[in-house]
């Protein structure tokens, strides 16, 4: 198990574990949000071939009101 | 009809998307304001959070949307920023923000010509919020941006355009720029100088979202903004030091004409 930081909340997951995987297991399906590791953006398409890190700061990033 | 970043626009007032009552208010302001450009911003997700039920309601308002980099304080957070707003929102607008200042939300000039340098590259059309500073906005210019954004007065302030003769300066200073004041803006009367000082849009929020009714002050920001721009092109009359009766006196009952000295 490793330990990462998914928007500056502790979480544990698989070593070895994709950015997919971790996505789907937490209920992210649609394409409504976006994602950046460690102040860097991921393109989805780019989620399957990623793979998290100990330490890893996961961002998950959605639409909102903003002026 | 006016050109924007390529796309051809009806009206010049941009409309944020925060701080209303509800969403509905929300979207009934939007509409009745006449605006086809609104912003938004980007929040985390947290887990099991309930979904994108404002994203849902946006999009069915079919406006041409405008993310922001707000809470952005350096280049490198605005870029990603922006680069995770064109995955999710499709579009290659960015209203760039990277603040300086946690009190006054000035922008940081420094990071934000960098951040705007690396987004052009990167493919971006940059709507930078910047201050009403010439050599700023020159730079901003020189790096490629093509429209840019200068504050009236502090973001949610209120106080209308402060600096008047800066940004007449940067009017007359730079004639080939799209300029658009944004923040600051309290009153339709501020939207009307902005325009009548022929800047081309207005981008607003607060004014909006926190009056008493607020779709009735979206339909005043619309005819200001529409009799700004009016005036503009009709030609303003020139201010004068003296008075000048705007009916002959000639000839007037017990008119007489004055002795010369």
């Amino acid at each position: 198990m490793i330990t990462i930081k998914c928007n500056n909340q502790a979480t544990n997951v698989d070593a070895g574990c994709t950015l997919a995987v971790f996505l789907k297991n937490h209920g992210y399906e649609d394409n409504g949000f976006a994602v950046a590791i460690n102040h860097k953006f991921v393109p989805s398409s780019r989620f399957a071939v990623t793979k998290l890190q100990q330490d890893d700061s996961v961002e998950i990033i959605r639409p909102m009101q903003g002026g | 009809m006016w050109k924007l970043a390529g796309k051809t626009l009806k009206s010049r007032l941009l409309l944020g998307t925060a701080q209303y009552p509800s969403l509905q208010i929300m979207e009934d302001a939007i509409v009745a304001s006449g605006t086809e450009v609104i912003t938004v911003g980007l929040k985390r997700q947290t887990f099991n959070q309930g979904g994108d039920y404002f994203w849902e309601r946006i999009k069915k308002l079919n406006r041409y949307i405008l993310p922001n980099t707000a809470g952005c304080h350096n280049a490198d957070d605005a870029v990603t920023t922006a680069e995770m707003a064109r995955e999710i929102f499709a579009t290659n607008w960015v209203k760039l923000e990277v603040i300086g200042d946690e009190y006054n939300l000035q922008p940081d000039p420094f990071e934000l010509v960098k951040a705007a340098d690396r987004l052009v590259k990167l493919g971006f059309e940059v709507f930078p919020y910047c201050t009403d500073d010439l050599v700023l906005c020159k730079r901003l210019i020189d790096v490629g941006c093509r429209i840019l954004m200068p504050w009236g007065s502090p973001i949610g302030s209120g106080k209308g355009i402060i600096n008047p003769y800066a940004l007449d300066m940067l009017r007359a200073r730079l004639s080939d720029v799209t300029l658009i004041v944004d923040a600051g803006i309290g009153k339709p009367s501020h939207a009307v100088m902005a325009m009548e000082m022929g800047f081309d849009g207005v981008l607003l929020n607060t004014a909006v979202s926190t009056a008493k009714y607020p779709i009735q002050m979206a339909a005043a920001f619309q005819s200001a903004v529409i009799a700004g721009r009016i005036a503009c092109e009709a030609g303003m009359m020139q201010e004068r030091n003296m008075a000048h009766p705007s009916t002959s006196l000639i000839d007037t009952p017990f008119w007489h004409q004055e002795k010369s000295a």
